[in-house]
């Protein structure tokens, strides 16, 4: 990949439930559209269902790798939770990884129940900045509840992916794939979604 | 049309491993399908069920894994291609199938699929089933990457059909659950109707049939190895003084290690895809021209123990190593770390792994177990039985499905579990040899799939237990597929039938059974209170949806609920329940509205009666 790192390692991660299959999907298809070998590998299920979730792609232009990312060999995390994006960074992360982050945090039960702390939004987000090259922090759900419904989370954060400019992947493509997978009457919505993510990282600063 | 289904050999196409497979079955002509559901094989099968309503597959979703394979069988006794598809636990259920089927063999081409879960990402053991070729004899293949699993499925079906016996198909969730890039194949066309002859003596296993077909078994045993000594599937690659001899996704972690560590010009690869019965010549001529040899393997030292052995034969004294204390363990699934640093110590190379992060200045994170969906009516059950249980001592056996994630507080609810349809059996013994109420959990689809003797043996033999069956109507955990109490004109469906469980219970014998809607908490504890006191086997079946079923089915949806001005913090909701409809905000207890699916089981326990239903915007 010219310009890119060989192969390319992107980490996908959230709570079960949240659709980080669907965009890692999603970026697969228009990553091997361009011609791109790519090996994703996931945990699924709805055995999965509220527990933590990854999926880790590899992207090459020469050869077909395992479907596992090394410990300490991630180029970009994109991740629907916060404390999610942590907990893939300590295994997978270096200091060049570039990390996309919602906001929204989720609690699991022993949180509500009292028996660990949470550890809050803004030790996440310092403690992501400080241990990346690069982090971005979207609002995705808060974005997703603004167009109405919060399922469209995980579009808001691809486009926010795209925006980034951080794997070579255009909004174009990205909205040619969203109408290829999305059944028809959600296409608006979601490309909307796709759109307002795409602004929010779209030449802004990272954190 | 269904996108397997497409006739565009030459078309490439980003399938998750298990698609890979149905279409490898497609592309074989293969025409008749059964299945029990089970991570990580499900998806194979809902991608038949899919395709089987816009084309001429058969294709069912068995009782359990043991029909699945006996109707399968038969099928492919009449020269049908058939599959069957199975977890490596459901291989358990239908062994006692296999053994014999193995004896007596079959006409058309029939492969077993056995999704083998390393790491028991949704199962109950790591087995590793490459046992279960060696035990019945049948010949085993195995991938090592989705677009392989395609094309080893037509592989497979030729196997099966110049041996005359099924094929066993391995794979491990990370085949299963890998996506990747497949080039299609032609479609063969498949042969629907098949006919049975009879041929009582080679049919009928009786011991004087058995004894001449074992004879036989055996003699395919040898033709199997001269398939293997010749298979394309077991590939020798790179050079070098080193030998590898690896299986399955092991072979990705290899090639990447070799890569990271330069080794190109150090170390072949032996990657066996053929793995029962092992080519020993290959293997023989392999390990001659090494120095030592490292084999690689997730699971048991199925590969080890017989290199070592082959070496024997040969005179040979190399190193040849696998498991052991500093090297590959049976434990798990293996990462790409874990083999370059095996691959490295074994060969003594000096190797640094990569620093680890600095996590010194980082806040702990908490673990995030998966747990029961917000509105999940196992959970009001539950807190029902708790209710209704408070001051007696219990046992709760519980089974194989969502529901088990009862086991985690403030639920409690799970004390032991082997397999399906386990709670029934076990009931009967804690109940004999203890004094405790045992009030054990089961689902409607494991019910059927194994619930069923069990509740027999507790009629019949007079035991004391309450079995409450939670009937959410669909198999959930694996992915919603249906089962024998489905109504399948639900699904838009016809041509199928329908057992009621309430009319199962009662025709067992069961003389005491209610049925309790536990959204109604108050009612249904107290019915439950009732059961609980019942000597003898008392059965309460719990009815109602599942929560993201219904949601997905487009039933009407409940509007959901908010924690009132009321509320004075007791926090009875969260501590009973812990919905993850619930968050915690500036020290109060609120509900998050996207998540909550109306349920009011919180708002019947609430003391304060502070949670009240959101009220519609102007």
């Amino acid at each position: 990949m010219k310009n890119w790192p060989e192969p390319f390692n992107l980490v996908v991660c959230g709570v079960g439930g949240q659709g980080n299959i669907l965009i890692s999907r999603i970026i697969g298809r228009i990553l091997t559209a361009q011609g791109y070998t790519v090996s994703i590998g996931e945990t699924f299920g709805a055995a999965q269902r509220g527990g933590s979730v990854f999926s880790s792609l590899r992207i090459s232009e020469e050869r077909l790798y395992g479907p596992l990312i090394p410990e300490g060999q991630a180029n970009v995390i994109l991740s629907l939770e916060p404390m999610e994006a942590l907990r893939q960074m300590k295994f997978l992360g270096n200091p060049q990884v570039r990390v996309l982050s919602n906001t929204k945090i989720v609690q699991p039960a022993d949180v509500l129940t009292g028996k660990v702390t949470y550890p809050g939004i803004d030790k996440l987000k310092s403690a992501i900045a400080h241990l990346s090259k690069h982090a971005w922090f979207v609002p995705a759900t808060d974005i997703a509840l603004d167009l109405g419904s919060a399922i469209v989370t995980n579009i808001v954060m691809l486009g926010a992916l795209v925006g980034s400019k951080t794997m070579p992947i255009s909004l174009k493509q990205a909205e040619d794939e969203v109408r290829a997978t999305i059944p028809d009457a959600q296409i608006e919505l979601n490309l909307e979604a796709l759109n307002r993510g795409y602004q929010t990282t779209l030449g802004a600063d990272a954190a | 049309m269904h996108k397997l289904l497409t006739d565009k050999a030459g078309e490439q196409m980003l399938l998750l491993g298990n698609e890979a497979i149905a279409r490898g079955a497609i592309e074989a002509g293969v025409a008749f399908t059964s299945t029990y559901p089970g991570t990580p094989s499900s998806e194979i099968s809902t991608s038949f069920f899919q395709m089987a309503q816009e084309s001429d597959l058969y294709f069912e979703y068995s009782t359990n894994e043991k029909i699945a394979m006996e109707v399968a069988a038969a099928a492919a006794n009449c020269g049908v291609r058939s599959m069957c598809v199975m977890k490596h636990v459901g291989v358990n259920v239908a062994a006692d199938a296999l053994m014999t089927l193995a004896y007596v063999g079959v006409k058309g081409g029939m492969v077993i699929v056995s999704a083998d879960d390393p790491f028991m990402f949704s199962s109950q053991n790591e087995q590793d089933n490459r046992f279960y070729a060696k035990m019945s004899g049948l010949p085993m293949v195995e991938p090592s990457s989705v677009e392989e699993a395609k094309d080893l499925v037509t592989y497979a079906f030729e196997l099966s059909e110049k041996l005359n016996e099924p094929v066993l198909f391995r794979t491990t969730t990370r085949i299963n659950h890998s996506t990747g890039i497949v080039t299609l194949g032609k479609i063969r066309k498949p042969v629907i109707k098949g006919d049975f002859t009879k041929d009582p003596l080679n049919l009928v296993t009786v011991p004087a049939v058995a004894r001449k077909l074992h004879v036989k078994l055996l003699e395919n045993y040898d033709k199997a190895l001269q398939l293997a000594e010749a298979s394309e599937y077991n590939l020798i690659s790179g050079r070098g003084k080193w030998g590898i001899i690896c299986n399955g996704v092991s072979y990705n972690y290899v090639n990447d290690a070799i890569k990271d560590l330069n080794l190109a010009d150090k170390i072949k690869v032996l990657r066996i895809g053929f793995s029962h019965p092992l080519p020993p010549n290959l293997i023989k001529k392999f390990i001659k021209n090494c120095e030592k040899v490292l084999v690689v393997e997730e699971g048991e030292p199925y590969m080890e123990e017989a290199v070592k052995a082959m070496a024997q034969e040969e005179g040979l004294t190399l190193e040849i190593k696998g498991k052991a204390k500093d090297l590959f363990t049976r434990l798990y699934e293996y990462n790409p770390g874990q083999v370059r640093q095996c691959i490295a110590t074994f060969f003594g190379l000096d190797y640094t792994p990569p620093a680890a992060v600095d996590v010194s200045d980082v806040p702990p994170v908490p673990q995030r177990p998966p747990t029961l969906c917000a509105g999940c009516s196992h959970r009001a059950t539950y807190l029902e039985v708790k209710k209704a249980a408070e001051g007696m001592e219990t046992v709760y056996p519980t089974d194989i499905g969502c529901y088990t994630l009862g086991l985690l507080p403030p639920l409690s609810t799970a004390d032991f579990l082997l397999c399906m349809g386990s709670s029934v059996g076990t009931s009967g013994g804690f109940s004999r040899v203890t004094d405790k109420k045992v009030v054990a959990f089961i689902g409607d689809s494991t019910f059927f799939h194994s619930g069923i003797p069990g509740l027999i043996n507790g009629v019949y033999n007079n035991h004391n237990f309450t079995l409450v069956i939670l009937d959410n109507g669909t198999t959930a955990m694996t992915g919603h597929q249906p089962h024998p109490g489905v109504d399948m004109t639900k699904l838009r469906l016809e041509g199928y039938g329908r057992v009621s469980i309430e009319a199962v219970v009662k025709a067992i014998g069961v003389k005491y059974v209610t049925v309790i809607k536990p959204y109604k908490v108050k009612k249904s504890t107290e019915a439950i209170k009732e059961a609980l006191n019942y000597k003898g086997v008392s059965v309460i079946i719990s009815e109602e949806p599942c929560a993201l079923y219904a949601k997905a089915l487009k039933m009407p949806q409940r509007k959901p609920f908010r924690v009132s001005e009321k509320c004075k913090d007791h926090r009875e909701c969260i501590n009973q329940m812990a919905c993850p409809a619930f968050y915690i905000w500036d020290e109060k207890v609120n509900i998050d509205p996207d998540m909550c699916t109306g349920c009011a089981v919180c708002a019947q326990i609430c003391p304060e009666n502070a949670i009240l239903p959101v009220k519609e915007t102007a």
